[in-house]
């Protein structure tokens, strides 16, 4: 009963639904701009709320949280640009349905696949938040090595026609992500003695300049191709369209609250391998992946916003953040006299049951605010180039000095446009770069560990695979996929 | 058409207003949260202050400082200790000295960048560098040529201590049973840690240096992912920061062995955690050894322009509400300016770069710089 009266708290107190409300929306423009994000917005947040009741201050961060993760997904569709890294799947068959004419539909779908998403991570999160915590702690290096390896495999599914220019694609990615100082030993790797590149690359300032700058220097070539006039009149998917999809993204939805559970692991990965699942498993789809096809859309966007319930997990019951927006949250939860830890659930549960509560609000308002504006939206799409594409240039260089103050990001973002540029050019996957870069370090770190913990010994590190259970399902799954990928490339090349 | 074509523009350019103002909140944002809190604290210090902005105001009358806004710059990103730290204390500064602070984070390099930054600026003590213990590596680690020698300390905030902490269901009990399981096993019992130069190496090599252990290693991303380690059973113990643990401590999902300090800790909880000095006294020629937060100008700042901004941090930092902040940030208030400030931070230096040498972690001798060993 208890439990009961702190879920609906935020029914009862109007100036809770505000900010929820305010936060959603707010949040959905927020992850719409590439370059800022989420993180960027809570941490901003925290010394805006410094003073505020703990109550509303939660209220605006979650909904912020839940719209920003959805807006990611807007920009990704209309501009071939994701407002959030967990948006570069969103990409893939986003954009070709907007070059169709059919963005009103392809955001509709997104609006209600994260809802669906979000919903299915808040009920997670609320029923079986400490097993799932208790699952995720078993992970060991090893097993992210191994996720990383199956997010790895995505470059032969991300519609590149030539196999070979998707692996240089994505080791060129790798390769930018090991720029900087070496963790484990302290040595600076290709940073020929410059502070800047100590930190590395930040992979946002990465995706900025491969999706945003080299769309804009691409799109000016050819001034005279007028836009796509978008069809705006039906965007809300119908029951029949939702029920059609629902079993994909509830395994979706799953596997995003896994992989946003794992402290370590995030949106960006959960919706790069929720794509990934899809295109091996959904076989009657109309329009093939990577042409529009609306499966390629469900999977990222309900995993991504699954993410979110799953990222809040082990905050909420083993005081260890999910993903780097929780990371923020804890320290705004300290700022404000809570304690969250392991005792945060038995000590707080009035707290706890106010962000579930909180979370599956926002994600009510992000299925009402995310039918606003569409058709403003689809509209840009339709802005004369010479007009949208400096726009563009701008909004790029905005969002990469905003991360951290630098102006060497926009250099850099400048250096990747034209990088990406000359990959359109050529007819190379920009997709696995940015795989590339996001899986770089989580593939590089996990190897080191996992055979460092058992004596820096090969074989001892297989058989520590095969020791484990989750490793060794880990291990058999890439197997599977792999044997699968040959086949189907055996068989691509017979027909 | 031509309708829904302006309307679209207008979208756009709406959208691009929002990037640049959302721009300008990063640093708005910092400037407004002074007056927000300022506003709750007000009440409770304007007694306090108002008589000694008199007082220091007679008293700059023919010094002219500060005629403008003071930037400071924040060495690690928002939302960590050093942010949080730095941010609270700044609507306070305000208020004493009348001035806007505008603060920026510029994270990155382990502080490099922060120090590069605010070291290319004048040296005329309108660039405060709110900074951590980390450029005090630097030079031995080879990131960076300028460390704290460079600056001069305005003051120390605060300081923190290192615990020893294992999993719950761990076989070791004490501080001994583990040092004793480490020499007996040498390269077996793996060590969570973040990496050369980061606290939990540091410890671990203190460790090596008093007893001989020879620790396993591996290296994670940050303090967090050491605890979530030593919670699922990957590794066998590490040595991290006491904010970071504090919480699982409690809870009883770890186990602390020790603190690496010479004192106990006061937070509710942890008290009764053995002091490392008491269990072994050889540790007493280290401590007080720990990570801090101080602010920071440029060496050759005037020293008139030094000694205002000492003594208005000094009299802020003395504000019950500031100790209060910092112990619940999980930190131990010192208060250092002037000759103390310095000490502490040359021994910090000298301590840990030589331990950071013998380990075979650093990449430089402390003596190319004429960093003394410590006795």
């Amino acid at each position: 009963m208890e439990i009961l009266t702190n879920l609906l708290l935020p029914f009862t107190q109007p100036i809770l639904l505000f900010f929820l409300g305010i936060g959603t929306l707010a949040g959905i423009y927020i992850g719409a701009i590439p370059g800022l994000s989420v993180t960027m917005a809570v941490s901003l947040l925290i010394s805006f709320t410094f003073s505020w009741d703990m109550l509303p201050a939660i209220a605006l961060m979650i909904g912020i949280n839940v719209g920003g993760v959805y807006g990611g997904s807007r920009s990704a569709i209309l501009l071939n640009i994701p407002g959030a890294p967990a948006a570069v799947a969103t990409t893939f068959d986003g954009y070709p349905l907007a070059q169709k004419g059919e963005a009103g539909i392809a955001i509709g779908t997104t609006v209600v696949q994260s809802f669906v998403g979000g919903v299915v991570g808040t009920l997670f999160l609320g029923l079986f938040a400490p097993a799932v915590a208790k699952f995720a702690l078993m992970f060991a290096p090893r097993d992210y090595l191994l996720l990383a390896i199956m997010g790895l495999m995505l470059v032969g599914s991300l519609g590149c026609e030539s196999a070979a220019r998707g692996i240089f694609a994505a080791a060129i990615g790798v390769f930018i992500g090991m720029i900087g100082i070496d963790m484990v030993t302290g040595q600076q790797r290709f940073t020929f003695g410059n502070v800047y590149l100590m930190n590395g690359v930040s992979y946002i300032v990465a995706m900025i300049g491969l999706f945003g700058m080299s769309e804009a220097l691409y799109q000016m070539r050819d001034l005279s191709i007028y836009p796509v006039k978008q069809k705006v009149d039906k965007i809300v998917p119908g029951w029949k369209n939702v029920i059609r999809y629902l079993p994909l993204s509830l395994r979706t939805s799953l596997m995003g609250v896994i992989v946003g559970a794992l402290p370590g692991t995030g949106g960006d990965l959960a919706a790069l391998l929720a794509y990934d699942h899809a295109r091996r498993t959904v076989k009657n789809n109309e329009v093939p992946f990577g042409k529009g096809a609306i499966e390629g859309l469900v999977a990222p966007e309900s995993a991504n916003n699954a993410a979110i319930g799953g990222a809040y997990i082990p905050m909420l019951t083993l005081g260890i953040p999910g993903d780097a927006v929780t990371a923020i949250i804890i320290g705004a939860l300290y700022i404000h006299g809570l304690k969250p830890g392991p005792m945060f659930m038995t000590e707080r549960p009035d707290i706890f049951w106010l962000m579930v509560g909180g979370m599956f609000i926002a994600n009510i308002f992000l299925l009402i605010f995310g039918f606003t504006g569409i058709k403003m939206f689809a509209k840009i799409v339709e802005i004369p180039k010479q007009i949208l594409m400096p726009a563009i240039v701008i909004l790029s260089a905005v969002g990469a000095y905003s991360i951290n103050n630098n102006v060497m990001d926009i250099y850099w973002m400048l250096g990747f446009g034209i990088i990406g540029y000359l990959f359109k050019i050529f007819k190379m996957p920009l997709g696995p770069v940015v795989l590339g870069v996001i899986l770089s370090s989580l593939l590089e770190q996990n190897y080191r560990r996992a055979v460092s913990m058992v004596g820096n010994s090969i074989p001892a590190f297989i058989l520590d695979i095969l020791k484990h259970p989750i490793s060794l399902v880990l291990f058999a799954a890439i197997v599977v996929m792999i044997v699968g990928q040959i086949r189907s490339a055996q068989k691509a090349a017979k027909s | 058409m031509k309708k829904s074509n302006l309307i679209s523009l207008s979208l756009a350019a709406v959208l691009a207003a929002m990037t640049v103002t959302g721009c300008g909140g990063n640093g708005a944002a910092s400037t407004t949260a002074a007056p927000a809190s300022e506003a709750a604290t007000t009440a409770a210090s304007t007694e306090v202050s108002s008589s000694t902005a008199a007082e220091t105001k007679e008293q700059a009358s023919d010094l002219k400082f500060p005629e403008k806004d003071i930037q400071g710059t924040i060495m690690w990103a928002a939302g960590g200790a050093c942010d949080n730290v730095s941010r609270g204390i700044v609507p306070f500064l305000q208020e004493q000295m009348g001035t806007t602070f505008v603060m920026t984070n510029r994270a990155g390099a382990a502080g490099g960048i922060s120090m590069q930054y605010v070291h290319d600026q004048p040296a005329d003590g309108y660039n405060i560098l709110f900074g951590a213990e980390n450029p005090q590596v630097a030079k031995v680690m080879g990131t960076s040529e300028l460390d704290y020698s460079d600056f001069i300390p305005l003051d120390i905030f605060c300081t923190s201590a290192g615990v020893v902490v294992v999993n719950k269901d761990s076989k070791y009990n004490t501080i001994n049973d583990l040092i004793d399981d480490i020499l007996a096993n040498p390269n077996k019992v793996n060590a969570a840690t973040t990496g050369p130069g980061g606290l939990p190496q540091v410890l671990v090599s203190m460790m090596e240096s008093i007893h001989g252990t020879k620790a396993n290693t591996v290296v994670f991303d940050g303090e967090g992912p050491c605890i979530t380690a030593l919670m699922g059973g990957h590794v066998d113990y590490t040595a991290v920061t006491v904010s970071a643990c504090a919480e699982q401590i409690r809870a009883g999902e770890v186990k602390a062995l020790a603190v690496m300090y010479d004192a106990p800790l006061t937070a509710e909880g942890l008290t009764e955690i053995p002091v490392i000095t008491d269990v072994y006294p050889d540790y007493d020629k280290y401590m007080p050894w720990g990570p801090f937060y101080g602010a920071f100008v440029k060496a050759d700042t005037p020293q008139e322009v030094v000694d205002y901004l000492t003594e208005q941090f000094d009299v802020v930092m003395q504000k019950p509400e500031i100790d209060e902040m910092l112990k619940n940030l999980g930190t131990i208030p010192v208060n250092l300016t002037g000759a103390d400030a310095r000490e502490f931070v040359d021994k910090y230096r000298s301590t840990t770069s030589w331990l950071l040498y013998e380990a075979g972690a650093a990449q430089k001798s402390p003596e190319e710089f004429g960093i003394e060993k410590p006795e």
